[in-house]
């Protein structure tokens, strides 16, 4: 039987090798030109042939997001684009653009992937891009649960749906919004979105007078199903997509594992609950309150951000294991301020291994100089730990919860208690 | 150059055709969006009996449920054999391919026409005629009408433009979570919103099909003709929304004097050229006018922090 695959973002080398030692079995990746998300680092090309190799060692492929809307511009430069490309080997590109999938098809053996951006709803559009030569269709944001059934019953598998489960969500049909090239001059469809739909608005009537004192915005809560893979497992979507080509390490390597273990249990023991130490574990790196969007129909206002705090980015993540040196003594590279006497969670790449927590007992850098403290992100560190780690896994800060599910950071409660 | 316009209704189409409009564009809310008034089946099979060139928008995107409603549409209309068939969807494209109906397809996504390396593909697909996005430089039109190779293009020279559309219902949620009962967001509302930091707000209103969202200023290009005819732009388009029929009727009517002039002398065109946007201003009490994209950049309204607009 065909498992689903796993998508996952990565923004550079770091996070795309990182996505796949996590059990990603896929990964896209934006090039340095005729990418969205401009401002993510993206890949040159001797870094994607670099990541495909990576990718191909561990059976995992390589799809190019080539997701602009060329301008004319644009348009010469394309044909030796898509070329330098197909060299690197890469599995398949995400494109809307109908200039770059019929350049795609007509001069190289590349697959092509239906971009969001075309907001493809219903199984004749589909079928329309299969007849394009398209392999798959990345359906639109809008599509419900019962939809998709009817979609991928009516399709009879003739070409392959991926769905989005997890990340930001667009409140606009996917590459039908102008706000940012009206209110910046920023093109969203070449990758300057300004995120506009984010903003605060007062609401005005015809006669110029505020229709209600309260501020009106259409910024959405994140996408995240986790609870709902069983069903979409059943439902026969091919390919998971988890958005997030900006988002951190930490984002890629949490959110890529819970996926990967929500599947794989599903797969074995076909309990149609998912376990809620996985719902709890993508929580850890959510950057703003999550629901599920589009998937059990119609959104309502409990879907939508209207007052509530934007949650601040947490640094939870404290470092990243790179080798080790002998058992429970490893180097590690420091990814945010942390404290020798906090507690803290290891998770890792090893699809078996289950999240443990463990305390250091010693941090010194190369020179043999102690701390009790790491305070510069990026500094190689070694630590001494009560227990084992392995390369790749990642460290971060274990937090507590109140009854009332509000997080107290471990080194005030620890305070306390050596107080008293 | 060719006029065509949005209608409200049947009168208003018919009217439309006499003061001179080349097409009158025409649907209902079951598969297009964005349209000033429903006009069925049975109207446009009228209208076409009358001789008029009748162009129906079909530019919903369309959900699995809907597709066998739009099937039984797109092969009524095939019957009537509209002058064109303006779609968004591709699942339109394909089912006219599929069921052999010969209707003559434009392309109108609203956005994302933005190249002539784009023909190629719509060619190859039997479509031969799309409207350009709006947010498009003249000097691009102009490059994209000369690689054009045959396909037809089309852009919006008035009325209110289309900034985006949401499948969500924002502002029913906005109602549920403000407990407001009282507020209406239908087209006849004119409800806008305002980001806080700018003057000009954004006429939003949501409807079956969700909630769109379009500029606060109102294009205008009554007095740069001569411009987008030396852009090789032929077709133009007034755009409708959110407007009743006799500003149709009116604007329309400015719009085909200004044409008319410009076909037969350029240079008086241009010495009129003042007058015919005045007329225009005299029909837009509350809306600022504004080239939009064809302008210099002081025209892109939204861009303004500190305009003084009259709403």
């Amino acid at each position: 039987m065909k498992q689903v695959e796993l998508l996952a973002p990565a923004g550079n080398l770091e996070k795309a090798k990182l996505a796949i030692d996590f059990g990603a079995n896929a990964i896209f990746i934006g090039g340095k030109i005729y990418s969205l998300r401009a401002r993510a680092a993206n890949f040159d090309m001797p870094q994607i042939k670099e990541i495909c190799e990576y990718a191909h060692s561990k059976n995992a492929k390589v799809y190019v997001a080539v997701n602009v809307i060329c301008h004319n511009n644009l348009v010469p430069g394309f044909p030796k684009y898509i070329k330098q490309l197909e060299e690197c080997n890469i599995d398949g590109i995400i494109s809307a653009d109908p200039y770059i999938i019929k350049t795609t098809k007509d001069t190289t053996s590349v697959d092509v992937h239906i971009s969001t951006q075309q907001s493809v709803t219903n199984s004749k559009a589909a079928l329309f891009w299969k007849k394009q030569g398209s392999t798959r269709v990345v359906l639109a944001r809008e599509v419900d649960k019962d939809e998709l059934k009817k979609i991928i019953t009516n399709l009879k598998g003739e070409i392959e749906i991926e769905h989005f489960i997890h990340g930001a969500v667009c409140i606009s049909y996917s590459g039908r919004c102008m706000m940012s090239n009206n209110f910046s001059f920023r093109d969203a469809n070449v990758g300057g979105c300004a995120h506009s739909c984010r903003w605060k608005f007062d609401v005005i009537d015809k006669d110029n007078n505020k229709a209600d004192d309260t501020k009106f915005t259409m910024s959405a809560k994140d996408n995240s199903l986790i609870r709902e893979i069983p069903e979409m497992i059943d439902i026969g979507i091919d390919s998971f997509k988890i958005e997030g080509r900006m988002k951190s390490l930490h984002y890629v390597g949490t959110v890529v594992n819970a996926y990967r273990k929500a599947i794989d249990q599903y797969y074995e023991s076909k309990n149609k609950v998912v376990n809620s130490d996985l719902v709890h574990e993508i929580n850890k790196a959510a950057h703003r309150d999550t629901g599920t969007s589009w998937y059990h129909s119609n959104p309502g206002p409990d879907q939508m951000l209207y007052h509530d705090e934007e949650k601040v980015v947490k640094q939870d993540f404290a470092f990243q294991v790179v080798k080790e040196i002998e058992p429970k003594k490893y180097l590690i590279i420091a990814r945010n301020y942390f404290e020798k006497k906090m507690n803290f969670e290891i998770f890792g790449p090893n699809k078996n291994s289950e999240i443990r927590r463990i305390k250091i007992l010693s941090i010194k850098d190369q020179e043999n100089n102690e701390y009790d403290i790491s305070r510069t992100p990026m500094k190689k560190l070694i630590i001494e730990t009560n227990d084992l780690m392995y390369e790749n896994d990642i460290g971060r800060i274990h937090h507590l919860y109140n009854k009332n599910n509000v997080k107290l950071y471990y080194y005030i409660f620890w305070r306390y208690h050596e107080k008293n | 150059m060719n006029l065509l316009v949005q209608a409200c209704n049947l009168t208003n189409a018919i009217n439309l055709s006499k003061i001179g409009v080349h097409t009158v564009i025409v649907g209902e809310i079951s598969f297009a969006s964005r349209l000033p008034g429903d006009i069925n089946l049975k109207e446009i099979k009228e209208l076409k009996d009358k001789g008029i060139r009748i162009a129906v928008l079909v530019n919903n995107l369309f959900s699995e449920t809907e597709l066998e409603a739009l099937e039984n549409y797109l092969s009524e209309l095939s019957k009537i054999k509209p002058d064109s068939v303006i779609f968004h969807d591709f699942a339109v494209q394909y089912i006219n391919e599929e069921n052999n109906l010969n209707l003559n397809l434009t392309y109108h996504p609203e956005t994302v026409v933005t190249s002539y390396a784009q023909f190629d593909f719509y060619k190859q697909n039997n479509i031969n005629s799309v409207c350009l996005a709006r947010e498009l430089f003249l000097s691009e039109v102009k490059k994209i009408n000369q690689n054009a190779n045959g396909m037809r293009t089309e852009v919006q020279a008035h009325g209110l433009c289309f900034m985006m559309q949401s499948r969500w219902n924002m502002m029913e949620s906005y109602k549920q979570y403000v407990e407001n009962k009282d507020l209406s967001f239908s087209q006849r509302d004119l409800m806008l919103i305002k980001e806080e930091t700018r003057d000009l707000g954004n006429y939003i209103f949501e409807d079956r099909n969700g909630t769109h969202m379009f500029t606060g200023y109102e294009m205008c290009t009554v007095d740069i003709l001569h411009k987008m005819k030396k852009s090789l732009i032929e077709n133009i388009r007034i755009d409708s929304a959110m407007r009743e029929a006799d500003w149709i009727e009116n604007v329309s009517k400015i719009y085909i004097e200004a044409i008319n002039l410009l076909k037969i002398n350029e240079e008086e065109y241009i010495l009129n050229s003042a007058n015919f946007l005045k007329r225009i201003q005299g029909l837009n009490l509350k809306t600022v006018l504004s080239k939009g994209f064809y302008g210099p950049a002081m025209e892109n309204l939204h861009l303004q922090k500190d305009f003084k607009g009259s709403r």
